[in-house]
């Protein structure tokens, strides 16, 4: 059909996707990385399962119940959402259901479907074969294929939900909690996992019947929930829930001058446009999250993985942020140009804004922490005057070079803007220079200096922010501002 | 430059444009050797599509790199100095709106820019009411992106009017208007001339509306003036006259 050599088209004739190269690259290494890992297991896993205790069959099944959640879990965060641009087909004589069964044959195609099979048909050549025959063989695996499309479609359908109301990424979060949790409360997922393998292996038909059912039943609801998309009003969802949304208006910081005018505008921003919005929300349900995992955990974490947390949890709103700050106001970015303003100003509302998103992520984390008593709390402080000051420079710097078109209006539900693998190398930067720092120090001298270190450094580029905005930021961006605009002004995605 | 800012100063110049040229992967979108728009004139742009009036709108608001030569604002060259914006509105297309504010979140937006307060504005929207047609002002929860293309066509223009520019760019204002609305804004744009005698460069697809309004009429195609006209009763017949050839 058409519709996916269009697919096909609109993929490799993205203007930012031709351009960038590196990001190009980057994502093959990391899809090579993780097919290469898998096979190395796979070959070597009739080795690996013989070496530990009990029937070899039964260890391998006994990961199978904490795979599966894991497996939910990453897809419901990254497995793309089938998406095709459905508006200008509206009008032609193509069936809605034919549509729905594209994004559907479209979901399939994705690593999630693929990495497993690395390890599982291994497996089953050289460990089930010889002890249970090719009846078995071919039952086992049909079950895994009917498991892991189970996962692929439940994982569009919670997309397409997630899509609608960001709240509901607490569905993928509260799975992973409930299993974690079931875990430490007296179910051990490894022996109820065995028990689901000898199971599987007995061949059960009612086992293939309700897996069955249960995958058609979860397609019949994502075809329900996509024909009702297919109106123009609701894509364009202008059913919003105002009365929250339009409380944060312009007078929120009014007092400030001309920064808090740009202070509004920017929240106005976040909390008045879809795409934005979903991000944010993920801010606090990862921080709670988090706080769960540790609490709940039997076997207390290292102090280093303590510090990773940390450190990446305090950042992580300033990061999602930060990593398309110009791009967010692409859509008007020319109305801002054109006219009177002061720039520097521009910018310093958007550091205000980075400062204090940090800020709040920090407040919780800090009293958790001070209750846990895993990681010192000076060296919390340190990390966040760090974040505020270098992590924020780097930040804004970087953004500099974002030329990347954002349709904020629109969801991420029939749109996939701004995926950038180097903004992902970017995130790992902003989590290891201030862990890098600290630990050297820490071996060479000692921790207490560490601290200091980082919280100086941190102090030095506070201090100088307003220069660093006037000299660096800013006459940077106007080096590159002809060619971002036209960046912005380029509506093929 | 410095001879040529000097050489335009004194003599009631607007805008001067000097060799200015624009090519997209070595095809030429715009070439102008010289034009020079006066203070106080209606200047209207006409041309097929793709003759290269947008580009030479960007070019005036610094939205895109020249490739050679220059535009001069005032004293000011367009590319390197910022100040003509404190006299310059402009409205090109919806990438000029600010579509999750509300129309006078917006306005205030734009208003509180160029130094005025919000009473200031209010008042100055109060003029357009009849252009608004009640449609646009006191809707306190219809964001920009919920109205209809007509209604955010006049948000952005009056967006424009409200900050008393010296120098108005407009384009296409016209596109997307009702009739009523049209003939409205026909007179707004030449009411405001008259009162400020500021400088307003529009451009259009639709002769009739230009010949209207304009003082002076440039028509290009293929990035070139091709002619300039005085709008002294022949234009609207020469113009028609090379689009019908």
């Amino acid at each position: 059909m058409n519709l996916y050599s269009h697919h096909w088209k609109s993929f490799i004739r993205n203007e930012r996707w031709r351009r960038n190269l590196l990001t190009k690259i980057l994502f093959g290494i990391l899809i090579l990385y993780f097919i290469v890992l898998f096979l190395v297991l796979g070959l070597n896993i009739g080795r690996i399962l013989r070496q530990l205790e009990g029937d070899p069959v039964d260890r391998f099944n006994s990961f199978l119940l904490w795979y599966l959640p894991v497996d939910l879990f990453l897809r419901c965060l990254f497995q793309p959402l089938p998406t095709v641009e459905i508006l200008p087909y509206l009008r032609l004589p193509i069936h809605r259901g034919q549509i729905v069964k594209y994004l559907l044959h479209r979901s399939l195609m994705n690593l999630f479907n693929l990495i497993p099979w690395f390890v599982i048909i291994p497996f089953a050549i050289q460990i089930l074969l010889p002890q249970s025959g090719p009846g078995i063989v071919v039952i086992y695996l049909t079950v895994m294929t009917l498991l892991l499309l189970f996962n692929n479609f439940l994982a569009v359908l919670i997309g397409f939900m997630i899509q609608k109301r960001p709240i509901l990424y607490v569905i993928p979060f509260g799975l992973q909690a409930l299993i974690i949790s079931l875990n430490n409360w007296g179910f051990p997922v490894s022996v109820l996992s065995v028990s689901f393998g000898k199971y599987i292996l007995d061949a059960n038909p009612a086992l293939l019947g309700t897996l069955l059912s249960a995958i058609l039943l979860i397609i019949y609801a994502t075809s329900r929930l996509l024909s009702r998309n297919f109106y123009i009003d609701e894509i364009q969802s202008k059913k919003e829930r105002k009365n929250f949304i339009t409380l944060i208006g312009e007078n929120q910081f009014k007092q400030f001058g001309e920064i808090g005018r740009y202070l509004s505008l920017e929240i106005s921003l976040l909390v008045r446009n879809k795409r934005p919005r979903q991000m944010m929300v993920m801010v606090p349900i990862i921080i709670i999250y988090f706080m769960f995992i540790i609490s709940n955990s039997k076997h207390p974490f290292g102090p280093f993985f303590n510090l990773i947390v940390v450190t990446s949890l305090i950042g992580y709103g300033a990061n999602n942020y930060g990593q398309f700050i110009f791009s967010w106001e692409s859509s008007y970015f020319d109305c801002i140009i054109a006219r009177k303003n002061s720039f520097a100003n521009y910018v310093k509302a958007k550091y205000y804004l980075l400062s204090a998103l940090s800020i709040l992520s920090f407040i919780p984390l800090f009293i958790f922490f001070g209750y846990m008593q895993t990681i010192d709390p000076y060296l919390i402080c340190s990390v966040l005057i760090f974040i505020l000051g270098v992590n924020s420079f780097i930040i804004l710097f970087f953004s500099t070079f974002n030329d990347g078109r954002m349709d904020l209006s629109r969801s991420r539900f029939f749109n996939y803007q701004g995926i950038k693998g180097n903004q992902f190398m970017l995130s790992l930067i902003f989590i290891f220079l201030p862990i890098g720092i600290f630990s050297l120090f820490k071996y060479y001298f000692n921790p207490v200096i560490g601290e200091i270190v980082i919280a100086i450094s941190g102090l030095i580029f506070i201090i100088l922010s307003k220069w660093w905005i006037k000299s660096i930021i800013v006459p940077q961006f106007q080096r590159r501002k002809y060619k971002n605009l036209d960046g912005y002004r380029n509506l093929s995605l | 430059m410095d001879t040529v800012t000097f050489h335009y100063k004194s003599a009631g110049i607007m805008i001067a444009i000097n060799n200015l040229g624009k090519a997209y992967n070595q095809r030429i979108v715009l070439f102008i050797h010289e034009l020079v728009i006066s203070k106080g004139e209606i200047f209207g742009l006409v041309g097929n599509n793709g003759a290269g009036k947008t580009t030479l709108l960007r070019l005036l608001l610094d939205l895109i790199k020249a490739d050679k030569g220059s535009a001069i604002s005032g004293d000011f060259e367009i590319a390197t100095s910022e100040k003509w914006k404190d006299y310059t509105a402009s409205y090109l297309d919806e990438g000029f709106l600010i579509d999750f504010l509300t129309p006078e979140e917006y306005f205030h937006f734009i208003g509180e820019e160029y130094g005025f307060t919000r009473t200031q504005i209010d008042g100055r929207l109060s003029e357009y009411k009849g252009f608004f047609n009640d449609e646009i002002l006191g809707q306190r929860k219809k964001f920009i992106r919920e109205f209809s293309k007509g209604n955010k066509q006049k948000i952005g223009i009056v967006s424009a009017l409200i900050t008393n520019p010296k120098v108005i760019i407009l384009d296409e204002p016209f596109n997307s208007l009702d009739p009523t609305s049209q003939i409205l804004l026909k007179r707004i744009l030449v009411d405001y001339n008259k009162k400020t005698n500021a400088t307003i460069i529009i451009s259009s697809h639709d002769l009739n509306h230009i010949t209207d309004v304009s003082h002076r009429i440039v028509l290009i195609e293929k990035g070139l003036i091709i002619r300039d006209l005085q709008n002294d009763g022949g234009a609207l017949a020469e113009l028609e006259s090379y689009f019908s050839a």
